[in-house]
């Protein structure tokens, strides 16, 4: 009983911190600009920590560890591909981004482009983009919470929705931030310590690890093809993975909270070395919970693996039924829950942006509201968003929707990505490209999914779970194509000049 | 309607409204030579980097899909091919991003005396 209580008032800390960190930020957040991209005040090491807090999701913590725990090597190749895009990010996207834009990705497309169809078209794209995260993020947060502490799924998504939308409405982005860097920092040092005291267990020495895998499990689970059977399926998993990350809304309006483009390009470097140093870790804390743990436990616990990271803590604490196995689970359970909210708190301003700010403002209003009007609107927006999550997040109880993760970093890859490389680069790129590219890269990556074996099963029309390999290509090919046979914008290719100019070296952008 | 859809463009845009002085600017500087210069060092960095990158990292499900024996064999103690030739990705893409961030450097410097230059010539007008 003393144990639960424990549990309860690790929830309770967290809950607090971070409400007083919304309470904190409530008091500075006077407008748009704070509300959008915290004033952009950031340094570019507390944005770093934060793109890692806003990334490193409750799939990649408990997901990815389970993922290991059962299979092996092909968990540790699938963690592989979540630093890899960040090279992308780094080299073609996060400088010019920062200095393009003021709060969306659409702000970028349609400094260049014809205004009204590409925020149209980009904020439809956000949304979707941002919904199938969210979703995901939802459902697996209902049931890991459910899991971890036993209050009934429903309860833990209402729990979780209401936290952020309080994050979001009060703090903004200054609050999702220092909400999402916490949670970076717990998230380090509960992956740290439970790999130090794996590490104690073997040596320090990995191969002493992989000796006992292949011991007790089989030399199986140190080579490819547990989890994999069809290797273009890895293929197109591992395409979508690599360009989807500079497509992803919610990763790169976190560029617009940084004062420069030197300091976006030091807020990189600094989620580089967190993510990959997780991700590096993360597949000891899997092969250590597959052998210290043993997979059959872990299954019994949850089929998907999830409970591997908290099943290990608990072993390395002393095992069940301890004090120190039960306080240790404790603590992985509620970094588990820090992880959750932060990742949906800077979904919902993604969201929020895409709707209050381009929809709202520059389309329906055309610009013509005043920056008060905007602040209410975004904030309202930032209410429905979070209620809508909720509602959706009840509905699909029970519905594996695991997929949807990949499917997020799909359409990104195949309808943001072409659409903002070829806006930041490509000076004959027209509106008709970018709209036709955005719809039918996301309207292909959907489609591929929903006739694939995610959706249909063993009747699928499409043999595939990943739609990249197709996709992709798909999306890049229709913007490129439709732009060669429709007419140059004449009159905005010296909106291009001075885009530019802005992207490449900062004159003239948002301060 | 087309002329209200051309003024969003500039005014929704990013663009402050009546910022047509450094609308004229940015152009000039679009057109000189230092600018082309810069961009042209640039772009030929990091387009070739990224991707020969791109390219490096689909190698790994391939290798992961195709050879298999070559994956699993073990190189040091019971560390396997698969596991080493994984974690050199994870240097690879450091190592790229600290030969990007020292070059760019002196895109910074490049980008600094192209926006002074083109201060010093807004002063004398």
């Amino acid at each position: 009983m003393g144990i639960q209580l424990f549990g309860i008032v690790l929830f309770l800390v967290i809950v607090f911190l971070t409400m007083y960190i919304t309470y904190w930020a409530a008091r500075r957040v006077k407008g748009t600009s704070e509300f959008y991209a915290a004033g952009r005040a950031l340094t570019g090491w507390q944005n770093g920590l934060a793109i890692a807090g806003d990334y490193l999701s409750a799939a990649s913590f408990l997901g990815i560890a389970g993922l290991v725990a059962l299979n092996g090597y092909d968990g540790f190749m699938y963690a592989v591909g979540w630093l890899m895009g960040y090279v992308v990010v780094l080299y073609l996207v996060a400088e010019p981004f920062r200095n393009s834009g003021k709060f969306t990705l659409a702000d970028v497309l349609s400094y260049r482009l014809q205004a009204v169809p590409t925020r149209l078209a980009a904020a439809v794209v956000t949304l979707t983009v941002s919904v199938f995260y969210m979703v995901a993020q939802m459902v697996g947060a209902g049931s890991i919470i459910q899991l971890l502490v036993g209050i009934p799924y429903e309860w833990a998504v209402v729990i979780i929705g209401v936290l952020m939308v309080v994050y979001v409405v009060f703090g903004g982005m200054l609050a999702t931030s220092w909400v999402q860097i916490v949670k970076a920092v717990l998230l380090m040092t509960g992956t740290i310590l439970i790999v130090f005291l794996v590490g104690l267990q073997f040596g320090f020495n990995p191969s002493n690890l992989f000796a006992a895998v292949a011991e007790r499990q089989g030399v199986e689970f140190l080579q490819p093809g547990k989890l994999y059977k069809n290797p273009i399926d890895l293929f197109s998993l591992g395409i979508a993975l690599i360009l989807g990350t500079a497509g992803l809304p919610h990763i790169l309006i976190r560029f617009y909270t940084v004062p420069t483009a030197q300091e976006a390009r030091k807020s990189v470097v600094w989620a580089m070395a967190l993510i990959g140093i997780f991700y590096l870790l993360i597949t000891f804390v899997g092969f250590g919970a597959m052998v210290l743990v043993g997979p059959e436990a872990i299954r019994a616990a949850d089929k998907g693996g999830n409970m591997a990271a908290p099943l290990l803590a608990e072993y390395l604490g002393g095992g069940p039924g301890t004090v120190g196995g039960e306080l240790f689970m404790a603590t992985i359970a509620a970094i588990s829950f820090a992880t959750i909210v932060a990742v949906v708190a800077g979904l919902v301003l993604a969201a929020s942006g895409a709707f209050a700010h381009d929809i709202y403002t520059n389309v329906i209003k055309r610009g013509q509201v005043d920056e008060k009007k905007q602040f209410v609107v975004a904030r309202y927006t930032a209410l429905t968003v979070g209620a809508v999550s909720i509602a959706i997040g009840i509905l699909a109880k029970g519905q594996n929707v695991a997929y949807l993760v990949a499917l997020a970093f799909a359409v990104a890859a195949s309808a943001n990505l072409p659409a903002i490389l070829f806006s930041l680069y490509w000076k004959r790129f027209n509106t008709a490209g970018a709209v036709t590219g955005m719809i039918v890269g996301a309207a292909t990556a959907v489609t591929l999914v929903m006739i694939g074996p995610s959706v249909m099963g063993k009747d699928a029309l499409f043999p595939l779970a990943n739609p990249g390999i197709v996709s992709v290509p798909v999306g890049f090919l229709t913007s490129f194509l439709v732009t060669l046979l429709t007419p140059a914008e004449k009159d905005k290719e010296a909106k291009f000049d001075e885009l530019y100019v802005r992207a490449n070296t900062g004159i003239g952008a948002e301060q | 309607m087309s002329e209200l859809i051309t003024e969003t463009a500039e005014g929704g845009g990013v663009v402050e409204r009546g910022s047509g002085l450094a609308d004229r600017r940015l152009a000039e500087i679009a057109r000189s030579d230092a600018f082309r210069a810069l961009t042209r060092r640039k772009m030929a960095f990091v387009w070739p980097v990224t991707v020969g990158f791109v390219a490096f990292y689909l190698i790994l499900p391939l290798l992961a899909g195709y050879a298999r024996p070559l994956m699993g064999t073990f190189v040091v103690g019971h560390v396997t091919f698969g596991y080493a030739y994984g974690l050199i990705y994870y240097g690879v893409a450091w190592a790229l991003a600290y030969v990007y961030v020292r070059t760019a450097r002196t895109f910074d410097r490049r980008a600094r005396e192209i926006a002074e230059h083109s201060e010093r010539l807004e002063r004398r007008r």
